[in-house]
């Protein structure tokens, strides 16, 4: 596992101080509004030891300056469980900005690769559950982010398909331990190891989303798909949340 | 590293809403998650293999809903844990064998006749000062909040009573936030006044180190004069920890009847028909250590008198106010 770790530091750090080529496909400013519908499935056993289906909505914002990309993404879910007589609900925010290397770059094809830095809050509530009601979600992660584009031509307009993906690495996450009340960690300031070490490993998870960019009269508009899979195995207490939505965007 | 990102975090309960799905399910969910095994062994003797092992038998996939809610009713029971519930929509699977096997103690009647109808409220307190100049204070529930103001003024009225007597009888628990609150108005120092630890894993040992619980004193005024609680064995969960806490306080003498305990934070869970499953999770002892989650003995056993309830008289309110006299 360790070695692994470090072969895809090195691989980041390689990809960062390795000559970057410019690609004529890209704009050197984009900004764009995302709105994602979909399905989600999640499940945590802090909670319930079933997975609660039901509807997600995603919104994204992002950025791009030259090789830098901002992103905001703000998420609301409503499911019930297996049974249909509980609800849960789940929400969240996440920052990220990550710096895309031009590592390879042909006609009209080009593959960015580069690190990420993500920070993340958000919050699952069940309607039904007493002394553990709800479960924070607070992480800081190291990604490694990858992102292919290629353009072509079609009905005498110049569009583009953009493909994009991203592996958590390493970071720090928060989660109660297996049976720890927050009545303990937060009225007694009692702490148990609430504060994890995320990798690959005990958080396998993928986000990635696959666009198409359209130019319409003045405007571009975006649509395709976007698949959220987060994982995690922390204090004996295991969580996953899997979703896959339709997107839809403007050009701002 | 693929193989990690593309492995699976699901569910390894039964998944199935089967009869014999349900009862492994809710087997297997206690059997990682409840908190009590190895004291439900040594106090009572529950073995929970073996209680499997007996239930499963009892299982087939023609029973009726009721009849499995029936069998899973019985399962649970066998923990004798006042705080391990199944909850369905036409029921509530319980054992309250911890009150109902035992003397009542509360008549609610002659017990409200010591309050009358000229009582004062602070939040959910009721309180009044009887003829013999102690102070009666009826704790009904710690659901409720109630604030430090609220207990600072009540406590500012009695303050010329010789005595105070808190009535905690029939009181199932709530927050346990509010009994410490309460309970710190009758303290000078910071005290010890017991542990909790919680499960860290699926096996039956698998614990977190105690860590120790204090009591702080109230910020203003604090009671200072000599108070006797009065008990009975439907007080349970955050209402047994205020006697657990009350017993580490000088000038405090508990009264009535052993408590009904409740000392596990209850935590809740479901099962596949969508049952909720409730069950003590986290472990809370005493100043020494000790489990109080059958109760906890009074330093004065009384029970009501049956020529005392002809009389309409509450023999323990009565041996509490001769107590707070002598």
């Amino acid at each position: 596992m360790t070695r692994i770790l470090v072969l895809a530091i090195l691989l980041s750090v390689q990809i960062c101080t390795a000559k970057a080529q410019t690609s004529d496909t890209q704009p050197k400013h984009v900004s764009r509004m995302l709105l994602g519908i979909g399905h989600t499935d999640v499940m945590d056993t802090y909670l319930s030891p079933y997975s609660y289906k039901g509807t997600r909505i995603d919104l994204v914002f992002d950025k791009r300056y030259s090789h830098t990309l901002h992103r905001i993404e703000l998420h609301g879910a409503a499911t019930e469980n297996p049974a249909g007589n509980v609800n849960e609900y789940e929400g969240g925010a996440a920052y990220s900005v990550a710096h895309l290397y031009d590592v390879f770059a042909k006609g009209r094809f080009c593959l960015n690769i580069g690190p990420m830095g993500s920070a993340y809050a958000g919050c699952i509530y069940n309607e039904r559950n007493g002394n553990n009601p709800a479960q924070a979600k607070v992480s800081l992660m190291g990604k490694c982010a990858a992102m292919a584009q290629y353009e072509f031509d079609w009905l005498h307009r110049t569009m583009k398909v953009e493909y994009m993906a991203e592996l958590p690495l390493l970071g720090i996450a928060y989660s109660p331990q297996f049976g720890q009340s927050y009545y303990e960690e937060f009225a007694l300031r009692n702490y148990d190891h609430n504060c994890v070490v995320a990798h690959t490993f005990n958080t396998p998870s993928l986000t990635h989303h696959l666009l198409m960019e359209v130019p319409v009269c003045k405007s571009t508009i975006y649509f395709g798909y976007r698949g959220v899979i987060d994982q995690s195995k922390y204090n004996n207490l295991r969580y996953h949340s899997y979703n896959h939505s339709l997107l839809i965007g403007l050009k701002l | 590293m693929m193989m990690s990102i593309t492995s699976c975090v699901d569910e390894e309960l039964p998944t199935a809403d089967t009869p014999s799905g349900n009862l492994e399910a809710l087997w297997q969910l206690l059997d990682e998650r409840y908190c009590f095994f190895d004291y439900k062994h040594d106090e009572i003797g529950v073995d929970w293999d073996e209680v499997h092992e007996r239930y499963r038998k009892m299982i087939n996939n023609d029973m009726t809903r009721r009849q499995l809610f029936e069998v899973c009713c019985n399962m649970i029971g066998e923990l004798r844990d006042g705080h391990v519930n199944l909850g369905a929509a036409f029921d509530l699977g319980r054992n309250w064998s911890y009150w109902e096997d035992y003397p009542e103690n509360y008549y609610d009647s002659i017990a409200r006749s010591y309050l009358g109808r000229d009582y004062s409220m602070a939040a959910s307190l009721k309180y009044k000062v009887l003829d013999d100049n102690i102070g009666y204070v009826r704790c009904e529930s710690f659901s409720d909040a109630m604030g430090e103001g609220n207990i600072g003024s009540m406590l500012s009225i009695l303050a010329t009573c010789n005595g105070l007597i808190i009535d905690i009888r029939n009181n199932g628990g709530g927050e346990l936030t509010n009994s410490e609150r309460l309970a710190s108005f009758f303290t000078n120092e910071r005290r010890l006044v017991g542990y909790v630890y919680h499960k860290t894993g699926k096996g039956h040992n698998d614990f977190s180190t105690p860590k120790a619980i204090y009591l702080d004193p109230a910020k203003g005024i604090r009671w200072q004069k000599p108070v006797v609680v009065i008990t009975n064995r439907q007080v349970f969960s955050a209402a047994n920890d205020f006697v657990k806490i009350m017993k580490c306080l000088p000038n405090v003498t508990i009264v009535g009847d052993k408590t009904g305990g409740g000392s596990g934070m209850p935590f809740t869970q479901e099962i596949p028909s969508g049952w909720r499953v409730r069950y003590s999770a986290v472990v809370f002892t005493d100043a020494q250590g000790h489990h109080i989650e059958f109760g906890i003995e009074p330093d004065v056993k009384v029970d009501i008198d049956a020529a005392d309830v002809i009389r309409r008289h509450d023999t323990i309110i009565e041996t509490a106010r001769n107590l707070l006299h002598l």
